[in-house]
């Protein structure tokens, strides 16, 4: 099990990473060059012993109700979340289920290489902030590229620089080569991952509260709120899709990631094996007033 | 008080609004007597309530775009561009920019397809890039389809704080080749500027004069996802600020390729910062095609050449004819 974090995170990155492109900033040290080192002795090992299958799948932070991980931590800060001052990163994430299934997918499978898997879709960390019912704290980070600085302004404790440098810089991969030569589409998009887990937080600032604040202000002013809910966006740019409107019935018909038992019920979640406090449902929708 | 919560959910676009009396607001606001007729739904864009005066209307969607900035309830693409973000923050200033200050006529729009990608290569001047972004509202404001135009820019914006995530949010992205294909190949408009700094950075006495394009990147983009190349021709960005001289030293201690000296610049500090009103021009020439070229032809560097002098003497030419065309700089 590889990490996206081997692509590195920084502004001079092209936007998007597929498998065959290398960091262009290598992380000096981190959970990114230990995974870019481990995946070198595996491409050995994988050389000496070619009877053996090696599939090598790149994560994307994983995320969901149950797991505990350093980003899942610092979003759980509240009120207020440190951010550096002037940056906002795109983050792509992968559902705690969904990362379980392609594991057991890949393991029971037949692939054989590397692969990027991360949920459809982006969300900008300010904004992933914001549903969490949080409010983000801009923080200047001191040297111009004195990260190990900012981790101490920050302090995050248990990020690395590495890890830093990805909620300054962002990074997003390329999902074709799961969708097409694994066959598998994940159930969750990032934002759906992120609703998810969002759900488990309190929020400090909740929507509705921001709701009443515009109605109010609005009123005194005299004038006539808009109604709630998001603005229909127009097309939408999805990693390695060129469907537009997501009506459209998927022309791959591929397989969605289901449970060991193999049903195709589309309501029905994967049954996690292992892994204690399951959250009840279909992926949940922003709750909206 | 009585509660002035609409319904959730949206209002189907085209429905005129409700009466303002439906919300249960006080008795001396004034009934609108006719609702406006609707204005067109720009792709995007929510229908914008035409019963509401100007200001109030403008106040409304403010807070409602406050309110989903604060409830994290927009979306963004995969390379960061947030519609909702340009059209409310980064697009009013600009326009009012583009109509008011620079007086910009926009030809060949019809140049640009409906649908489908296309590469626009424009010539690049004025110290700081605002040419990009003129380019940019004149597709979104004045293209039937109001297009929205991806620019491609170079490291040093995204390394910037504060205008790097900006500029991504506007849907432009880092200058090289994957980003470039893979923009092209989802069919989005894409703008490219190969002159780069030593265009914006060229004095002012070679104003106008093509600088070297670059080894054609831009070019093997296009043949390899076989969009066309659209010339643009960018007339009066020259003039807003002249380029006397360049402080060196200056620029390597701060990490700029350049720091400009200009009739107004350092003399007069920030006030120096404001572009002089010049006449400008954007022309969209006719399209030239890639696909008629083998599939390989982005290997082969002969036709690359062949394709990046064709583009860049298309500009030269056309930027002749509009100098002529305008007359005087700033009162043209």
């Amino acid at each position: 099990r590889s990490t996206g974090a081997v692509y590195g995170a920084s502004s001079r990155d092209p936007a998007i990473f597929t498998e065959d492109m290398s960091a262009r900033s290598v992380p000096p040290s981190g959970p990114g060059r230990d995974a870019i080192d481990i995946e070198a002795y595996v491409r050995g090992f994988g050389r000496r012993r070619p009877d053996v299958r090696i599939a090598v799948p790149r994560f994307a932070d994983v995320i969901g109700p149950t797991v505990v991980t350093p980003l899942t931590r610092y979003f759980a800060l509240s009120p207020a979340v440190p951010m550096v001052l002037g940056r906002d990163a795109r983050l792509q994430l992968v559902h705690e289920l969904d990362a379980v299934s392609v594991l057991e997918h890949l393991a029971l499978g037949d692939f054989s290489g590397t692969v990027n898997v991360a949920g459809d879709g982006a969300i900008m960390l300010a904004q992933a902030i914001h549903r969490a019912g949080r409010v983000p704290l801009p923080v200047p980070s001191l040297a111009l590229d004195g990260l190990s600085r900012a981790v101490r302004t920050l302090r995050m404790g248990g990020f690395s620089p590495s890890q830093v440098k990805l909620l300054s810089a962002g990074r997003m991969l390329d999902t074709s080569r799961l969708r097409s030569e694994v066959g598998l589409r994940l159930r969750f998009s990032t934002v759906e991952a992120f609703d998810d887990f969002a759900a488990t937080l309190r929020p400090a600032l909740a929507p509705a509260t921001v709701r009443r604040v515009e109605v109010r202000i609005a009123g005194t002013l005299g004038a006539v709120p808009l109604p709630d809910g998001p603005m229909a966006v127009g097309a939408n740019l999805r990693s390695g899709a060129v469907d537009v409107i997501d009506a459209l019935p998927d022309p791959l018909d591929l397989p969605r990631v289901d449970g060991a038992a193999g049903d195709q019920q589309p309501s029905s979640r994967p049954r996690l094996v292992g892994i204690t406090g399951d959250a009840a449902g279909t992926p949940r929708r922003r709750r909206s007033r | 008080m009585a509660s002035t919560d609409l319904p959730a959910g949206q209002r189907a676009p085209g429905t005129p609004a409700p009466a303002a009396a439906e919300t249960g607001k006080s008795a001396d606001q004034p009934t609108p007597t006719q609702a406006a007729p609707v204005p067109a739904v720009r792709d995007g864009m929510d229908p914008i309530q035409p019963a509401e005066t100007g200001w109030k209307r403008g106040l409304a969607g403010s807070l409602a775009f406050v309110r989903r900035r604060m409830t994290g309830d927009y979306e963004v693409d995969d390379f960061g561009y947030d519609p909702d973000f340009t059209d409310h923050v980064v697009e009013p200033p600009l326009r009012l920019l583009y109509e008011k200050w620079f007086r910009i006529e926009a030809l060949g729009l019809e140049n640009i397809a409906d649908t489908g990608g296309a590469l626009l290569v424009a010539n690049h001047s004025g110290t700081i890039a605002i040419d990009a972004l003129m380019t940019a509202v004149a597709v979104r404001e004045h293209h039937p389809q109001h297009r929205a135009l991806r620019m491609l820019g170079a490291d040093l914006i995204f390394q910037t704080p504060f205008l790097g995530p900006i500029i991504r949010k506007t849907g432009s992205t880092l200058a090289c080749n994957p980003d470039a294909e893979r923009l092209l190949s989802c069919g989005e408009l894409v703008s490219v500027f190969p002159e780069g700094f030593k265009g914006v950075g060229k004095p002012y006495s070679q104003r106008y004069k093509l600088q070297r394009f670059g080894r054609g990147g831009f070019v093997t983009a296009a043949l390899k996802t076989g969009v066309p190349i659209i010339p643009v021709s960018i007339v009066g960005a020259e003039e807003i600020y002249p380029l006397i001289g360049n402080i060196k030293p200056l620029a390597r201690a701060l990490g700029f390729p350049y720091f400009p000296v200009t009739p107004t610049f350092p003399l007069l500090g920030p006030l120096g910062a404001i572009p002089l009103p010049s006449k400008w021009i954007i022309e969209f020439g006719e399209p030239i095609p890639t696909d008629i070229y083998a599939d390989n032809a982005a290997d082969d560097p002969m036709v690359v050449f062949n394709l990046t002098d064709r583009v860049r003497e298309t500009i030269q030419q056309t930027l002749y004819r509009l100098l002529l065309r305008r007359g005087h700089p700033f009162l043209g």
